[in-house]
C-alpha cells in the first residue's frame, strides 16, 4: 500500500495494524477503538470516523475481524469487533514487518555525520 | 482466501443493500452517541457535547460514502446505475437510437456475412480429430504443383510411416452408378484404405473404410457414403448398409455412413461415395506401376511427438527416392530433368487442402475490405451524429462537471451508452448474417461449392462482437472524449459569449469556425474519401463485367442444351470403340427425333468445361523454335458439332458422315491454330510461311510422345478452318484448337449438345428421351449453354453487384453525413448569416458561402480519396478483365458522381440558409 501520509502523521496501512493491536485485549466498538488508540498513543493519534469505518469494513471483508451487535455499558446497541484467528496471525506478520522496518529507519536516522 | 471473502462480502452487501445500509447507519449513530456520552462524562453540557461530536465526526453521509467505497461492490452499483441511465437516455430519443442501431445492424451484418464466407473458406479447420496434426504433401515441379502417382504415394507412406500416417485421395469424379435401378450420377472419390482412420472421422452408422480394404484384388469391394447422400438418396434408412452400388460392372457394398459433418479433405468439395482406390474396376496397369499417371493428393497425420520440421525432414528423404525412381523410369530427358528439379512441399493442413482457397482468397479479402470500409463510413456517420448530440448536451455535461462528477465518470457514461447501442447493433448484425450468408451462398452459387457450409459459428459470433466493440470505440468514445473537454463556467454561460477565450463552446466559437462541430469536418471528409474508393472499385468491376459480357464467344449458346454423358462400364473388352460410337449415335438419333430439335452433336470436351485435352502436335512445314514443343487443344466431335454450336466455318468443309474409320483421316483447325502453325506471325527464328499458304490439305499429326515420333503419331489432313471460339475460360485468348472426327479416333464423347428450333422448352422432353437409352451410357446432368456461360461469369457478376451495392450504400451514408453537417453548421451560424444579409449580402452570397464549405469538404475528401482509390485499384487489377486499374473513365465518373451527390445533398441546407430572415435571425436567443 502506498505510504499515504494522513493528517495526524499516520501512515496509511499502519492504521489496520493499529486497529488489530487494540483488539488483542478485548472486543471493542468503533468509538472504543478510536478512544483506545488515542489513549495508548498519549493523544498522538486522533482517528476520524471517515478513516476508521472504511478500515473496519476492509478488515471485516478480509476476515481479520468480525463484528457483533451487543449492548454497551450505557445500555446502547453497538457493533463490537473482535479479532479472528486469521487476524491474529496477520497482526503477528505485520508486527514483525513493522519492527524490522522501523529498526532500519531508526538506524538510518540515528546515523552520525561520519557514517553518512 | 482474503480475495474470496472480500468478494463474497461484497456480494452479500450487493444483494442485501438495505440491510447493509441500515447496519452502517446504526453503527455510525452508535459511534456518535458514544462520543457524546464520553464528552458529557468529561463535563460538557449535552448541547455542547453534541455539537462537538458532530464537528469531530464530519458529515454523516460523507463518512457513509467513504465506508461504502472501501468495498468493490460500489463500482458495480455505479455501473448498473450508468447502464440504467444510458437505457433511459436512449429511450428518450427513440429516433436517434433507432437510426444508430439500424445503421450498425446493417454495417455489422454485412461484415459478419462476408466474414462467414471468409471463415468457412479460409479459416475453418476440418471437422476431424486434432486437425492441427494434419499435413499436406505436394510435389513442386518447376512448372507448378503436381499430384502423386500411386507408386510415389506408396513410397512416401512406407518410408515416412515412422513420422506420419499418409493417406491418398483422388479428386472427385462424376460417375454413373446403378443402385437397384437405372444409372444415376454420383460424385465419387477414390481413397486409400486409411483415409478415414488417418483423418480421424467417425462413422454415423456402420463402419468406414479401413486399411484392410486396401489389398488387391479385394475380397469384397466396399464403399462408404456421405451423410448428405444417405439423406438424399436413401432417406436416412439404416438398412442402407449391405446394399450394393454397381460401378462399371463391379458391385461395391455399402458398409457405412460418414459422420460428424465431414464432407471431404478438400473443403467445399461434395462427395457421395468413397471407395478404396485399389478396387477401381478396369484400372489400367500403368496406374499401379510407373509414374505416367499422377492422380493422387496426399495428406498425412503426424505421429504423436513429431513436429512439422521432423516430419518434413523424414518425408523429404522419402521423396528423394520417389524422385530418383521417376527419373530412372522417365522416357525422355525432359521428364527426367523436371523430376530431378522437383521437391516435396510439406505444409500444415488443419484446414484441409483446397484450390478454391487459393482462387477465392483475393476476391474475399477485397470484399472484406469493401464491407469494412462501408462500416467505417457508417461509423463516421454515427460519430458525427453523436458529436452533434454531444454539442447539444454540453450545458448538461458542464452542469454535471460543475456538480462534481469526474470526467472519467462522464466518459464511462458515454462509453456505456455507445456500447449499449453497439451491442444491440452487433446482435442485430449477427442475426442479419444468418440471412446474409444465404444471400451470399445464392450469389456465389457456381463459385462456391454447394457442400460448403458458410453459416455463422462461434468464431463469426466473436467477430461480430469485436466489430461491435470497435465501432463503439470509434463512434462513441471519441465524441465523448471531446464533449467532456468542457470547462463548466464557459459552457454554463450559455448564449452569452465568454469572450475570455475560455474553452467553453461559445468561447471557442468566436475563434475558429471549424471547432463548432469539432472533427465533424474530418469525419465527413473521410466518408467522402472512402466512398470514392468504393465507387471506383465498383466502377472497375462493372466495366470488367461489361467487357466479359461483350466477349465474342465464337459460338452461339442460345437455345442449346448440354447433357454430360458417362459410360457405366469400362475396359476395352466391355466397350470397344465401335460400340461406344454406336451408343452415342443412338442417343443422338433419339434426341434428333424429339420435335423442336434442330441439330444434335457430341464432343469429347464439353462447351466451356474444365474437362479438356491438350496434346503434342506436329504440323507439316512448321519447325518449332528450339526447346518448344508445339501443342494444341484437341476435341473429338461428331459432324453436326459446328451446326449446333454455330462456330462459323471459314474455309473448306466440316466433318461429314463420310469421314469414317476407313477413309483418310481428316482434321479441322481454328484460326489461332492457323496463325500459330501455318500462316501469320511466327517466332523470329522459325521459317516464315508464305501468306498464301493455304492450310487446307496441310498434314497435321497427333503425337504420342514428346518430341514427336512420326512412327507412333496419327497423321491427318486439314479439311477445314473454323472461327476461334472460347474453349474453357472466357477470359483466355482463344488457343490453337484441333478438331478431330470421333469416328476416326477412340476418345470417349463426354457431352451431347442439342440445338432447339424455337424458344419452346424441350429440355425435359429431351432429357427423358436421352435417359431412356442403353444403360451402358448414362446422362449425368443437364444445363443450357447460356447457363454455363452465366456460370463462368458468376464471380465477376457477383463482384460487380456487391461492390456497386456497397459503393452506393457508402455514398448514401456519406451524403446523409454531409447534408447533416451542412445543415448543422448552417443552424449554428444562423445569426451570423442574418447579420450578413442585414448588411447587404445577397441570397447568392449566402449560397456561395455555404456551398463553398461543401466544396471544400469534397475537395479535401477527393484529395485523400484518390490516392487510396488508386491503391485499391492496384489491388483489384488481378480480378479485372481488360480494364486498366487506372481507367480514366471509371475514375472521372466516380469523382463526378461523388461531386454531384455531394452538391445535391448540400442543396436543401443551402436553400434554407439563403431563406434566413435577418430580423428573425437577429432576435434569436
Amino acid at each position: 500500500m502506498a505510504p499515504d501520509v494522513k493528517p495526524g502523521g499516520l501512515v496509511q496501512g499502519t492504521l489496520h495494524m493499529l486497529i488489530l493491536k487494540t483488539l488483542t485485549l478485548e472486543p471493542l466498538h468503533g468509538f472504543g477503538i478510536g478512544v483506545r488508540l488515542e489513549q495508548i498513543s498519549g493523544g498522538g493519534f486522533q482517528v476520524k470516523a471517515g478513516s476508521l469505518f472504511p478500515a473496519l469494513l476492509r478488515l471485516e471483508r478480509d476476515g481479520f475481524v468480525r463484528g457483533e451487535w451487543r449492548v454497551t455499558e450505557n445500555n446502547r446497541r453497538a457493533k463490537y469487533y473482535h479479532l479472528t484467528p486469521r487476524g491474529r496471525a496477520q497482526l503477528k506478520r505485520e508486527t514483525r514487518q513493522w519492527e524490522s522496518q522501523s529498526l532500519a529507519i531508526a538506524r538510518i536516522m540515528a546515523a552520525t555525520p561520519g557514517e553518512l | 482466501m482474503p480475495r474470496l471473502t472480500r468478494f463474497l462480502g461484497g456480494l452479500t452487501a450487493l444483494f442485501r443493500r438495505t440491510r447493509a445500509e441500515q447496519e452502517l447507519d446504526e453503527e455510525l449513530r452508535a459511534y456518535l452517541a458514544a462520543s457524546v456520552d464520553a464528552k458529557i462524562e468529561a463535563g460538557m453540557t449535552r448541547d455542547d457535547a453534541e455539537r462537538a461530536a458532530r464537528i469531530e465526526f464530519g458529515g454523516l453521509e460523507a463518512v457513509k460514502d467513504e465506508t461504502r467505497d472501501a468495498g468493490w461492490e460500489t463500482s458495480v452499483e455505479q455501473l448498473w446505475r450508468d447502464v440504467r441511465y444510458a437505457a433511459r437516455t436512449l429511450r428518450k430519443s427513440p429516433a436517434f437510437s433507432a437510426v444508430v442501431i439500424l445503421t450498425l445492424t446493417l454495417g455489422i451484418g454485412a461484415n459478419t456475412s462476408i466474414f462467414s464466407a471468409v471463415n468457412a473458406i479460409l479459416l475453418r479447420a476440418l471437422p476431424v480429430e486434432r486437425p492441427d496434426e494434419l499435413i499436406a504433401l505436394t510435389a513442386l515441379y518447376p512448372n507448378g504443383p503436381e499430384p502423386f502417382s500411386y507408386p510415389a504415394y506408396r513410397t512416401l507412406a512406407t518410408d515416412g510411416a515412422r513420422v506420419a500416417d499418409a493417406l491418398a485421395a483422388s479428386t472427385t469424379r462424376r460417375e454413373a452408378v446403378a443402385i437397384d435401378g437405372p444409372p444415376e450420377a454420383v460424385d465419387l472419390k477414390w481413397v486409400s484404405g486409411n483415409y478415414f482412420t488417418a483423418l480421424g472421422v467417425p462413422a454415423a452408422t456402420g463402419r468406414l473404410l479401413i486399411p484392410a480394404d486396401d489389398p488387391q484384388p479385394p475380397g469384397v469391394a466396399v464403399t462408404a457414403i456421405s451423410e448428405a447422400f444417405w439423406t438424399r438418396r436413401f432417406g436416412r434408412d439404416p438398412a442402407v448398409i449391405g446394399r450394393g452400388v454397381r460401378l462399371r460392372g463391379t458391385t461395391f457394398v455399402i458398409v457405412g455412413v460418414v459422420g460428424r459433418g465431414f464432407t471431404s479433405e478438400t473443403p467445399g468439395e461434395s462427395v457421395d461415395l468413397w471407395m478404396p482406390l485399389t478396387s477401381q474396376p478396369g484400372a489400367p496397369g500403368f496406374l499401379w506401376n510407373g509414374h505416367s499417371s499422377t492422380w493422387l493428393r496426399v495428406l498425412a497425420r503426424r505421429r504423436p511427438g513429431v513436429d512439422l520440421a521432423q516430419a518434413r525432414a523424414a518425408l523429404d528423404s522419402a521423396y528423394v527416392r520417389v524422385r530418383d525412381d521417376i527419373a530412372a523410369k522417365a522416357d525422355t530427358a525432359k521428364v527426367r530433368e523436371s523430376a530431378l528439379a522437383s521437391r516435396l512441399d510439406v505444409a500444415e493442413a488443419s484446414r484441409g487442402v483446397s484450390r478454391m482457397r487459393d482462387t477465392l482468397a483475393t476476391p474475399l479479402i477485397v470484399l472484406m475490405a469493401i464491407v469494412g470500409l462501408v462500416l467505417l463510413v457508417a461509423c463516421a456517420n454515427l460519430a458525427t451524429l453523436m458529436l452533434t448530440r454531444a454539442v447539444a448536451r454540453r450545458p448538461e455535461i458542464a452542469m454535471c462537471l460543475a456538480l462534481g462528477a469526474g470526467r472519467a465518470r462522464l466518459i464511462r457514461q458515454g462509453t456505456i451508452e455507445a456500447l449499449m447501442l453497439a451491442a444491440l447493433g452487433g446482435a442485430g448484425g449477427f442475426l442479419v448474417a444468418f440471412w446474409g450468408t444465404s444471400v451470399i451462398a445464392s450469389l456465389m452459387s457456381g463459385v462456391l461449392p454447394m457442400a460448403l457450409d458458410i453459416h455463422p459459428d462461434a468464431r463469426v459470433l466473436a467477430f461480430a462482437a469485436t466489430a461491435a466493440c470497435a465501432t463503439a470505440v470509434f463512434f462513441g468514445l471519441l465524441p465523448t472524449l471531446f464533449a467532456t473537454r468542457v470547462e463548466p463556467h464557459g459552457a454554463l454561460d450559455g448564449g452569452k459569449r465568454s469572450g475570455r477565450g475560455g474553452r467553453g463552446i461559445r468561447g471557442a466559437s468566436s475563434g475558429s469556425r471549424s471547432s463548432r462541430v469539432p472533427f465533424g469536418r474530418t469525419l465527413v471528409a473521410i466518408q467522402i474519401a472512402v466512398s470514392l474508393v468504393l465507387l471506383l472499385s465498383a466502377g472497375l468491376f462493372v466495366r470488367s463485367l461489361m467487357n466479359l459480357k461483350e466477349i465474342d464467344l465464337g459460338f452461339d449458346p442460345a437455345r442449346v442444351v448440354l447433357f454430360p454423358v458417362r459410360p457405366t462400364v469400362s475396359g476395352a473388352q466391355a466397350m470397344p470403340p465401335d460400340m461406344r460410337r454406336q451408343l452415342i449415335r443412338d442417343r443422338l438419333e433419339r434426341a434428333a427425333s424429339v420435335p423442336g430439335v434442330e441439330a444434335v452433336s457430341a464432343s469429347s470436351s464439353g462447351l466451356l468445361s474444365s474437362d479438356r485435352w491438350r496434346n503434342v502436335v506436329a504440323v507439316d512445314g512448321f519447325t518449332p523454335p528450339e526447346g518448344v514443343t508445339p501443342r494444341s487443344w484437341v476435341n473429338a466431335i461428331t459432324p453436326a458439332y459446328f451446326d449446333v454450336t454455330r462456330i462459323a466455318l471459314l474455309r473448306g468443309r466440316a466433318f461429314s458422315d463420310g469421314d469414317g474409320p476407313q477413309t483418310p483421316k481428316a482434321a479441322i483447325v481454328n484460326e489461332a491454330f492457323v496463325r500459330q502453325f501455318i500462316g501469320g506471325p511466327s517466332p523470329s527464328n522459325a521459317p516464315v510461311p508464305s501468306p498464301e499458304a493455304s492450310p487446307l490439305g496441310r498434314r497435321v499429326s497427333l503425337c504420342r510422345s514428346d518430341p514427336c515420333d512420326p512412327s507412333t503419331a496419327t497423321t491427318m489432313e486439314i479439311v477445314g478452318v473454323v472461327e476461334n471460339a472460347k474453349y474453357s475460360d472466357l477470359r483466355e485468348i482463344a488457343p490453337p484448337m484441333l478438331y478431330i472426327a470421333f469416328t476416326q479416333h477412340t476418345q470417349n464423347l463426354n457431352e451431347i449438345q442439342v440445338r432447339a428450333t424455337g424458344d419452346a422448352d424441350v429440355a425435359s422432353t429431351l432429357y427423358r428421351a436421352l435417359a431412356a437409352g442403353d444403360g451402358r451410357l448414362a446422362i449425368t446432368g443437364m444445363m443450357s449453354a447460356s447457363e454455363r456461360v452465366e456460370a463462368s461469369l458468376v464471380a465477376p457478376a457477383m463482384a460487380a453487384k456487391l461492390s456497386s451495392a456497397f459503393g452506393l450504400l457508402a455514398l448514401a451514408l456519406a451524403a446523409v453525413g454531409l447534408s447533416g453537417l451542412v445543415a448543422y453548421m448552417t443552424t449554428q451560424r444562423t445569426k451570423e448569416i442574418g447579420v450578413r444579409i442585414a448588411l447587404g449580402a445577397t441570397r447568392r452570397d449566402v449560397r456561395r458561402l455555404v456551398l463553398g464549405h461543401t466544396i471544400r469538404l469534397v475537395v479535401i475528401g477527393a484529395v485523400l480519396g484518390i490516392p487510396a482509390a488508386l491503391a485499391m485499384a492496384r489491388l483489384l487489377s488481378g480480378l479485372l478483365y481488360q480494364v486498366d486499374p487506372y481507367d480514366p473513365l471509371a475514375i472521372s465518373l466516380s469523382v463526378a458522381v461523388l461531386v454531384c451527390v455531394a452538391l445535391a445533398s448540400a442543396y436543401l441546407p443551402t436553400q434554407r440558409a439563403a431563406r434566413i430572415d435577418p430580423v428573425k435571425a437577429l432576435r434569436m436567443d
